[in-house]
């Protein structure tokens, strides 16, 4: 059973799902409001062990019966509005506690395992993504300057027009247009490192945008919760297929 | 020079401070329930992120050799305020992260327990002895729990939202039709004294806690009622494994809880990232905090990108 929580106009979702369903896969999928007001579950932990199951309309699956994960969650979900802001924010974050705890607990392949930081919505959370694979991969960092008014949370980024921008999805890179595919090669050749980093971090799919000087590049932002819808067509399915390829 | 990063409002802030002067040793501290009167600035230098605090006297020349944050939590929600407060804790935040001289402790690996499910899961993993615990949105599953264990069940908050625990006793069983408006942590009902160990770097407190009820808090804080704080002690291998589980977090300090049964079971329930200590100094009459001030003064960066 693949767990696929994304909504329904998030073209990659759409894509993915299309695919695994082609493949003859069977899934559940939940949108955010579904995954966070209409889902039952019970997570039970005794020592190191873990069980439980998730029911939805009716039906029961079991923890272990999931074989991996697609979360496309935007983070957007907030608790009905009979409630007062006070308790609002209570169930907020209980809900998301209680989530991440469940979601932490699969050891199937997860793309992506986002960290609490992402949860959290921790702003500082994107730059520290930059400098750790900046200091893996040995390539300049620059990050943005923190605006003068910080967002409240983290945003999805698109691609920034100036960058030259690849996708990773696993061991697969994908140049975002034809003028990326020197970077493509160049992120290539750095796979073993990309591969630790992905691990250590649960990035399994992730842009990367780089300022490119000549044959240098320098690492700019690090989106792990890519929009793709407007990108083409063909590229999202290339990004589909192998992220499919790695829940199947 | 020391950085003290807190809120007036706590009473951990005002203690850290009297200790530092009582120090002597110079400090800096920033109140963060007044976020107006100071600002963050990045500057790049030689390839590396240099932060200056300024205003209300910190003229961003001054250096930060070491860190004490416990970042002020929102305590109304007046949008005004909390973005005030939450411009400067997310540029102070940004400084945090890349700040190379000691901080007790970093945000950033402060988060775990945001939630106490996962963190239980973690502490499993390092090997201490954990409660069988149940997070659920589901009456029936609450209630099977509860007799699974005996009618022993403790529930309280999944989140780091203040909960004190409460005993799930029969008269409470109406309230598990709540759940499904929010998933609640059960846990099997620990009996026994409350330990609470505090990590500094590699030394350690260990305090006792005697207590009426099942959270001294509520005894304490919300009955007003009497209880007992003293130094105590626990073995020496769960202090080291203590230690370091904390610092495989990334922490410096840590406040862990723990309850032993009359059998010698000890149980680990969780660790806090930015414990209340004055708390426990206080009425234990522990030096913890001057521990603090200790730990801070004896490993000051030479060399720092932090200037206030």
């Amino acid at each position: 059973m693949i767990l696929v929580l994304g909504h329904h106009d998030d073209s990659l979702t759409k894509e993915v799902r299309n695919r695994l369903a082609g493949n003859g896969r069977e899934m559940l999928c939940l949108d955010e409001q579904e995954l966070f007001s209409k889902t039952s579950f019970a997570f039970e932990q005794n020592g190191t062990h873990s069980t439980g199951y998730l029911r939805v309309n009716g039906t029961r699956i079991g923890l272990d019966e999931v074989s991996s994960v697609l979360l496309r969650v935007p983070r957007m979900w907030w608790p009905p509005e009979d409630l007062d802001l006070q308790d609002q924010m209570f169930v907020y974050h209980e809900t998301s506690a209680a989530w991440f705890a469940l979601l932490s607990s699969f050891e199937c392949p997860m793309i992506n395992r986002f960290d609490l930081a992402w949860w959290l919505s921790d702003i500082t959370y994107p730059d520290a993504l930059v400098h750790d694979l900046g200091r893996r991969l040995k390539v300049h960092t620059r990050t943005d300057s923190p605006a003068d008014l910080l967002p409240p949370r983290i945003l999805p980024k698109m691609p920034i027009p100036s960058c030259t921008s690849v996708y990773v999805i696993g061991e697969t890179v994908i140049p975002r247009e034809s003028t990326d595919r020197w970077t493509g090669n160049w992120v290539g050749e750095r796979l073993p490192a990309i591969a630790t980093w992905q691990r250590e971090n649960g990035v399994g799919l992730c842009r990367l945008d780089f300022d490119r000087e000549d044959e240098e590049l320098h690492l700019r932002h690090i989106e792990i919760f890519p929009v793709l819808n407007e990108e083409p067509a063909e590229l999202v399915q290339q990004i589909a297929g192998a992220t499919a390829e790695m829940l199947a | 020079m020391i950085l003290v990063l807190g809120s007036s409002k706590d009473s951990v802030f005002p203690a850290m401070n009297q200790c530092l002067r009582e120090s002597g040793h110079p400090f800096i501290a920033i109140d963060e329930d007044n976020p107006s009167k100071h600002s963050v600035k990045r500057e790049a230098s030689n390839g590396q992120s240099v932060y200056r605090i300024v205003g209300d006297g910190c003229t961003g020349e001054t250096p930060v050799n070491a860190i004490f944050v416990r970042h002020a939590v929102a305590r109304t929600l007046d949008t005004k305020q909390l973005q005030e407060m939450g411009h400067l804790q997310g540029g102070l935040n940004y400084m945090l992260r890349v700040a190379n001289c000691p901080i007790l402790n970093p945000p950033a690996n402060a988060l775990s327990n945001y939630s106490k499910a996962y963190q239980v899961a973690l502490l499993a993993e390092a090997g201490f002895d954990v409660p069988r615990s149940l997070v659920t949105n589901i009456p029936e599953e609450g209630r099977a729990f509860w007799e699974e264990c005996k009618r022993e069940v403790i529930f309280k908050g999944v989140s780091n939202m203040t909960t004190l625990a409460q005993l799930l006793t029969e008269d409470k069983l109406s309230r598990l039709d709540l759940l499904p408006c929010s998933p609640t942590l059960f846990q099997e009902y620990v009996a026994g004294d409350d330990y609470r160990v505090h990590v500094i770097g590699n030394e350690a407190f260990v305090t006792r806690v005697v207590a009426e009820n099942v959270d001294y808090r509520r005894t304490s804080i919300i009955n007003k009622e009497p209880i007992l704080v003293e130094a105590g002690e626990l073995d020496s291998d769960t202090v080291h494994r203590c230690i370091a589980f904390t610092h495989s977090l990334g922490l410096i300090a840590s406040g862990m809880d723990f309850k032993k049964q009359t059998s010698g079971r000890l149980v680990a329930l969780e660790l806090n990232p930015y414990p209340q200590f004055t708390f426990y100094d206080r009425l234990s009459g522990q030096p913890i905090t001057r521990a603090i001030v200790e730990y801070l003064i004896q490993n000051q960066a030479e060399e720092t990108n932090v200037f206030a």
